[in-house]
């Protein structure tokens, strides 16, 4: 019998066999693990190499990977189109089919899960985050602190300390763009009493470490996985060559049964199609939040309950620096986020946070449908205008939007019934206005409201209160109703504010990992 | 098919040879004749995209290939007016494969032109734009009554 099984690879998972590794215990981690491609071999920057290589195999593919929003009915974020990563979300949908309505869920059965994929934005919880929560901020500290040891997280003290919290060991911050740079010095020089604006708290390295490369600036962020920028890949890789944890993959995981003081957890290997059991004295789920309330509700054989599924709504606009219409591309611009927003909204009655990322990275082509002009002027918008812009994906929480409910079905489909994303565009107008008094432009024809399911930040299926209960969680993670059964990912979230809950997700599985390494320690 | 024009469904026009549409794309969009990799590229992933068109656009897609001169016009006003969006969708098509070839890049990424020439350009386009719209207009009624 093994001691702890946790069930999934992606960041709560990975955090939660670290902890337990670090407790001198050695996990059973099972998992799907569709693997990785082979690492890029591109050195030169990107817009470089394109002038002298053909790049279709790179940025479409040869099964047409990257055309899938255009081929097929299904849209995704755009990163998750490129082939590098096509196996992120590979077979999603043959393994665990969704039946959805106005909701598009992303699932992973990746090593390492939608993190390979993930812009890396890591932020403490702090008081504001964690209201709801049966647990403090002071809970969940010692384990952003080990996090952020092992992830390798850069920022520096600025505007957004008060929001993001402790800045201790912390990597200096990467470099700014020059659009980034020429934005952020204009807010320096007009501060705003409800907007802040800060360097954004990223996974990626500012410097070598541990055997990772600093960050190279090479605008291959969509289409070539760098290893300067974090994956719990990386820490479940050297956790299973340590032979501290056990890794098994071709493994879904399709239900537990508790006995005798045990769990008994069956699978169904994806190669073979048998079915398998493992026996264990605690069960650690941490499958996403969609499926880990899946397996919940098998277990229970459940085709009737309904369950809450919190989602950040999210709009995207684009930023315009006049100034620099018609200069040079920026080819060495950092791809993921390079500031946050935080605006303490009077008009939304509510906190919003926003990224703001400069769009070197994506194939140029991906702009030409949102642009206004005919194809040839599209074109030439697309050489004089870009330069110039910036995106913002502007983040709302969960509460902003109607519940998105999650249930399953006899025929073993999950339902998932959302709603359009109906967040009013008139209330942004004091956001808008001061990024003009900022020297930017803002396009309302371009103002995009990202469809439901797209942000990937799922929680609170199974949310933690106080006294637990059928489908809830208590403090310590175990679900109502079990004695060795604990959600340690998202799904246990009591609410969601517009803050990336990464980094919070993965230190309260550490959290709830510690408390399950004392429990077996004690038995 | 919503907001369409109505062709006659039993029109006499042929299907168009996936090869023609890339042609005609292309030299709308970059007006030269199509590399021989490029149209390769195109009919493979628009044989695909043929696959979620409704017979209906097809139709559409076909009657605009043969009889409409001004394919970005058309393009155009059917990207304002959600009509004809196999056409539109092709476009795009077109524009993501061509920015794999080394040979296009100058197409996507331009050099400095500075401020008042990039804003010249804008201005340039947002003109051009608005006399291609008009057209486009016209020759969606067209194809409509086609």
């Amino acid at each position: 019998m093994h001691n702890v099984i946790v069930v999934g690879s992606g960041a709560a998972g990975v955090a939660a066999a670290l902890e337990l590794s670090q407790c001198r215990i050695r996990p059973l981690v099972l998992d799907v693990g569709e693997p990785a491609h082979p690492p890029g071999d591109v050195h030169d920057n990107f817009y470089d190499y394109k002038r002298g290589h053909d790049t279709y195999e790179m940025t479409i593919g040869r099964d047409l990977q990257g055309l899938s929003n255009l081929l097929t009915d299904r849209e995704v974020p755009v990163k998750l189109t490129a082939p590098y990563i096509d196996y992120v979300t590979r077979n999603a949908h043959t393994l665990s089919p969704i039946d959805e309505v106005d909701f598009c869920a992303i699932q992973s059965f990746a090593s390492g899960g939608l993190a390979n994929a993930w812009g890396a934005g890591l932020y403490r919880y702090t008081d504001h985050d964690l209201e709801g929560f049966p647990i403090q901020p002071g809970d969940l500290d010692p384990y952003f602190e080990k996090l952020t040891e092992e992830i390798g997280i850069c920022g520096e003290a600025d505007d957004l300390e008060g929001d993001f919290s402790s800045t201790l060991g912390l990597l200096p911050p990467l470099e700014l763009s020059r659009n980034i740079t020429r934005f952020y010095d204009a807010y320096r020089r007009r501060k705003h009493r409800e907007i802040r604006i800060g360097r954004a708290r990223v996974g990626a390295l500012s410097g070598a470490r541990n055997a990772r490369p600093a960050y190279a600036y090479r605008s291959l962020d969509f289409f070539q996985e760098s290893t300067a920028v974090y994956s719990p890949r990386y820490t479940l890789d050297r956790l299973s060559f340590e032979n501290r944890i056990e890794h098994r993959t071709s493994l879904l995981v399709k239900r537990w049964r508790e006995h005798d003081g045990a769990v008994t957890v069956e699978a169904r290997d994806t190669v073979t199609g048998e079915q398998c059991t493992f026996e264990a004295k605690k069960l650690l789920i941490a499958a996403g939040a969609i499926n880990t309330s899946k397996i919940v509700l098998q277990s229970h054989d459940d085709y009737e309950t309904v369950l809450p599924l919190l989602e950040n709504p999210a709009l995207q606009f684009p930023i315009v620096l006049p100034k620099l219409i018609g200069s040079a591309l920026d080819v060495t611009a950092f791809g993921l986020v390079q500031l946050n927003l935080v605006w303490d909204s009077q008009t939304y009655g509510m906190r919003l946070q926003g990224s703001i990322m400069d769009i070197t990275a994506p194939n140029r082509a991906e702009f030409f449908a949102s642009l206004p002009y005919s194809a040839r002027a599209n074109l030439a918008l697309i050489r004089t205008l870009l330069p110039s812009m910036l995106v913002m994906q502007l983040f709302f929480p969960a509460s902003s939007q109607p519940v998105t409910h999650i249930s399953l079905q006899a025929n073993g489909h999950l339902r998932i019934v959302g709603h359009p994303n109906t967040l009013d565009l008139r209330k942004l107008g004091p956001l808008l206005r001061y990024l003009r008094r900022l020297g930017a432009w803002t396009f309302g024809r371009l103002l995009v409201r990202v469809p439901a399911g797209h942000s990937v930040h799922y929680a609170g299926t199974l949310p933690m209160h106080e006294s637990g209960g059928r489908y809830r969680c208590t403090p310590d993670g175990r679900l109502g109703g079990t004695e060795n059964v604990f959600i340690a990912d998202s799904a246990s979230f009591s609410r969601l504010t517009a803050k990336n809950m990464s980094f919070a997700m993965m230190a309260n599985a550490m959290r709830i990992a510690h408390g399950v390494a004392k429990e077996v320690k004690n038995r | 098919m919503q907001n369409s024009p109505s062709p006659r469904t039993d029109s006499t026009v042929e299907p168009q040879h996936p090869d023609r549409g890339a042609a005609r794309i292309y030299a709308a969009v970059f007006r030269q004749t199509i590399p021989e990799m490029i149209l390769e590229r195109f009919v493979q992933a628009a044989t695909v995209l043929d696959r979620r068109t409704s017979d209906e656009e097809r139709v559409l897609y076909d009657h605009a290939l043969k009889r409409i001169g001004d394919l970005e016009a058309l393009e155009l006003a059917a990207r304002y007016t959600h009509r004809v969006p196999a056409l539109s969708d092709r476009f795009r098509l077109m524009v993501y494969i061509v920015e794999t070839d080394p040979d296009h890049q100058h197409y996507y990424v331009g050099s400095q032109t500075g401020f008042v020439g990039g804003l010249l350009s804008m201005v340039g386009g947002g003109f051009q734009t608005t006399v291609k719209l008009i057209k486009g207009w016209f020759l969606l009624k067209r194809l409509g009554s086609a």
